[in-house]
C-alpha cells in the first residue's frame, strides 16, 4: 500500500564536524566553526577539502565486519547505523521490506586505482579480488544491506552533488508510488 | 496509474551499432564475442569479449559540445537515443528543449580512457597531468551528454547498481510516466569495456576463456560485452495522441536487495525469488501469466544455478514449459546496460512474436529446468514477460512488459 505522506523519522550524519547529528548540529550553530582541510595523498601535498579526520567505527561496526568495508561503506554504515537506532531499537520494520537509497560522486574510485595499479605495474592476473567488489559506486548502498539485512530496494544514484538529495527524493516518491 | 508504453527503441551492440542488425544477429544465433582489439589481453585469463565495432557507430549531426572528449560509452549511449528518438517519431535537438525525463544507468563511463592516464600517472607521478581522459569520468557523464545533445530539460537520473543499473533506470522512468510526472522519459544504460572489469571479472574467476554458454551444463563463466539501450517510455494517451505505435507496455517492475553477499548470489534462490514476486506483484500478474522470461544469465555456475532456483519457486513444475533465454551468450555481459538492452529485446520479442535464442546453448543442466530457446529465434506470441536482472551487491530487479494491444 502506497503512503500519502512522507516523514523524516530519524537522522544519522559523519560530517567534517564529527560523528554523528549532534556534532553537526553544533557545528552549523557555530559562526567560528570551520572544518580541518587536509587530504592526504601518497605521492603529492595534501588537497585542502575538509574531512572526516576523527572517524571511527568503534563501537558501532564490529572489526571484523569493519574490516571488510572502504572508506565510502563506512561511513555510510556508521550514519545508516545512527538514524536506524534513532528509528527505534528493534527496529520498527521488517528488515527486508526497508530499503537503502544513496547518492554518490566518487565511491569505489580507492578501490578501482588499487586494482589498476596491479594492473599497470604488476600483471593483470595480479588484480586483488578482494578489492574488485568495492569498484562499484553501489558498494556502501549494498553492503550496508548486507550488514543490516535489508533487503527492500537498494539504488544508488550518481549525479555528482546532488546525489544525495536525490537518493533522498526518490526513496520519499518509492514511498508514495 | 496511467498506461505506460515502450514506442521508440535504439540499440548499439557487439552485434551491431543500431536495433534492426542486433535483433536480425540475434535471432539468427549469431555471436558478437570475440578477441579484444581495444587493449594488450596478454596476462589476463581470456581473450575475448562482445566489443562493440567503433567504426560503424552511427552518429547523428549533433551540438559538439556533446560530442567533445566523449568517450566511448558516452558514443554508445548518444547513438542509441538518437535511434530511439528517430524511432519514436519524436524530434529533439538542442534547440528545441523538452521536459522529458531521462534516467539512465550508469557504468564505467569514461573509465576507458581515463585507464590511459592512470597508467601514465602510475608511470610518472603526480606531475603528470590529464584532463581531455578525465571529462568523462563520473558516471553520469553520459547522461550529461544526452541531455545537451537532445535537449532535454526534465528530471535527469543515473542510478548506479552495477548490472540491474538499466533494469532499475527502466523501472522508474515507468514510474515516473504512469505517476503523470512526465509524458515521455528516456530510459536505459551504457557501458564499455575496460581494463578494470575485464581485470577484475578475471580475478573473481569468472569468466570463461570460450564465449560464455548461458544455462548450458558446460557453462564456465561469463564474457564481458558492452554497448547501450536507450527506450522511450511514454504515456499511452500522448502517444496516441500523436499516433505513436508501441512494442510493449511497462507492467511494472520489482527492486530487492539479497542482503547477502557483495558478490555470491543467495544460492538458494529465495532472495530472487523475492525480486520476481515483487515484479509481478507490481504488475498485477501472476506467474502463471508469463509467457517468456527473458534471463540474466550470465553463465557463471553460481548465478545461473540460483537464478533458476528462483524460477523454480516462482514458476514451479510449469517451468519446464516457460521459454527462457539470455542475450549474454550473444551479446556478452554488459554490465550496466545490460538490463536495458535486455528490456529492449524483450520488448522487441512481444512486438515481433519471436522469442531470441541463447547462443551457445547446447546442453541442458538438470538443475536448471527451464523451456531452453536454442539455435534460433523461436515463433511465440507474448503477452507477458519477465526481464530480471542479478547484481553485484545484491541489487536485484526485474520488468513485467507485455503486449500493448
Amino acid at each position: 500500500m502506497s503512503a500519502t505522506r512522507v516523514y523524516v523519522r530519524a537522522a544519522g550524519a559523519v560530517t567534517a564536524a564529527g560523528t554523528g547529528v549532534p556534532a553537526l548540529l553544533r557545528a552549523a550553530a557555530d559562526p567560528g566553526w570551520r572544518p580541518v582541510l587536509g587530504l592526504e595523498r601518497p605521492d603529492a601535498p595534501p588537497l585542502p577539502v575538509a574531512v572526516c579526520r576523527e572517524f571511527t567505527t568503534k563501537d558501532v561496526v564490529p572489526p571484523l565486519l569493519a574490516r571488510r568495508l572502504d572508506r565510502p561503506s563506512r561511513l555510510l554504515a556508521v550514519a545508516a547505523r545512527e538514524a536506524l537506532r534513532a528509528a527505534g531499537e528493534p527496529l520498527p520494520w521488517a528488515p527486508e521490506r526497508v530499503g537503502v537509497t544513496a547518492g554518490t560522486w566518487n565511491a569505489g574510485t580507492s578501490a578501482l586505482v588499487e586494482v589498476l595499479r596491479a594492473v599497470f605495474l604488476t600483471s593483470p592476473d595480479e588484480a586483488p579480488p578482494a578489492q574488485f567488489p568495492s569498484t562499484v559506486a553501489n558498494a556502501p548502498a549494498s553492503q550496508l544491506g548486507i550488514l543490516d539485512k535489508l533487503g527492500g530496494p537498494n539504488i544508488t544514484f550518481a549525479e555528482k552533488q546532488v546525489g544525495g538529495l536525490r537518493a533522498v527524493a526518490e526513496a520519499a516518491r518509492m514511498l508514495l508510488s | 496509474m496511467n498506461e505506460v508504453w515502450i514506442t521508440g527503441i535504439g540499440l548499439v551492440t557487439a552485434l551491431g551499432p543500431d536495433r534492426e542488425t542486433t535483433w536480425r544477429r540475434l535471432v539468427a544465433g549469431e555471436s558478437g564475442i570475440g578477441p579484444v582489439t581495444l587493449f594488450d589481453t596478454a596476462g589476463f585469463r581470456t581473450r575475448i569479449a562482445a566489443q562493440v565495432d567503433d567504426a560503424r557507430l552511427v552518429l547523428p549531426a549533433l551540438d559538439r559540445r556533446a560530442l567533445r572528449h566523449a568517450s566511448r560509452a558516452s558514443r554508445f549511449a548518444l547513438a542509441a537515443a538518437a535511434e530511439a528518438l528517430a524511432d519514436a517519431g519524436l524530434a529533439s535537438g538542442p534547440g528545441a528543449p523538452h521536459p522529458w525525463a531521462l534516467v539512465l544507468g550508469g557504468g564505467t563511463a569514461g573509465l576507458f580512457e581515463a585507464e590511459t592516464f592512470v597508467a601514465r600517472r602510475l608511470a610518472g607521478g603526480s606531475r603528470v597531468r590529464g584532463l581531455t581522459e578525465l571529462v568523462d569520468v563520473p558516471q553520469d557523464a553520459p547522461s550529461d551528454r544526452l541531455g545537451l545533445a537532445f535537449g532535454l530539460t526534465g528530471p535527469r537520473i543515473t542510478v548506479t547498481t552495477a548490472c540491474s543499473s538499466s533494469t532499475i533506470a527502466v523501472g522508474l522512468a515507468a514510474e515516473m510516466v504512469g505517476d503523470g510526472e512526465t509524458p515521455v522519459a528516456l530510459a536505459g544504460g551504457a557501458d564499455a569495456i575496460c581494463r578494470l572489469t575485464y581485470a577484475g571479472f578475471n580475478s573473481l574467476h569468472a569468466v570463461d576463456r570460450e564465449p560464455a554458454k548461458p544455462y548450458d551444463s558446460r557453462r564456465r563463466g561469463l564474457s564481458l560485452g558492452e554497448g547501450a539501450a536507450v527506450l522511450v517510455v511514454e504515456d499511452a494517451g500522448h502517444a496516441r495522441g500523436r499516433g505513436a505505435r508501441p512494442y510493449a507496455r511497462v507492467l511494472g517492475y520489482g527492486a530487492t536487495n539479497d542482503a547477502f553477499h557483495m558478490t555470491q548470489p543467495e544460492p538458494s534462490g529465495a532472495a530472487w525469488e523475492r525480486t520476481l514476486r515483487a515484479a509481478l506483484a507490481e504488475a498485477g500478474v501472476e506467474a502463471a501469466d508469463v509467457d517468456y522470461v527473458n534471463g540474466h544469465g550470465t553463465a557463471t555456475e553460481q548465478n545461473d544455478a540460483a537464478e533458476c532456483a528462483a524460477y523454480v519457486r516462482v514458476f514451479g513444475g510449469r517451468l519446464g514449459s516457460v521459454p527462457v533465454s539470455s542475450v549474454k551468450g550473444a551479446l556478452g555481459h554488459c554490465l550496466c546496460a545490460a538490463g536495458g538492452i535486455e528490456a529492449a529485446v524483450t520488448a522487441l520479442a512481444i512486438a515481433r512474436a519471436v522469442l531470441p535464442p541463447t547462443a551457445g546453448f547446447a546442453e541442458a543442466d538438470p538443475a536448471c529446468p527451464i523451456d531452453p530457446v536454442a539455435g534460433a529465434g523461436r515463433p511465440g506470441r507474448v503477452r507477458v514477460a519477465v526481464s530480471s536482472s542479478f547484481a553485484f551487491g545484491g541489487n536485484s530487479a526485474a520488468l513485467v512488459l507485455g503486449g500493448a494491444a
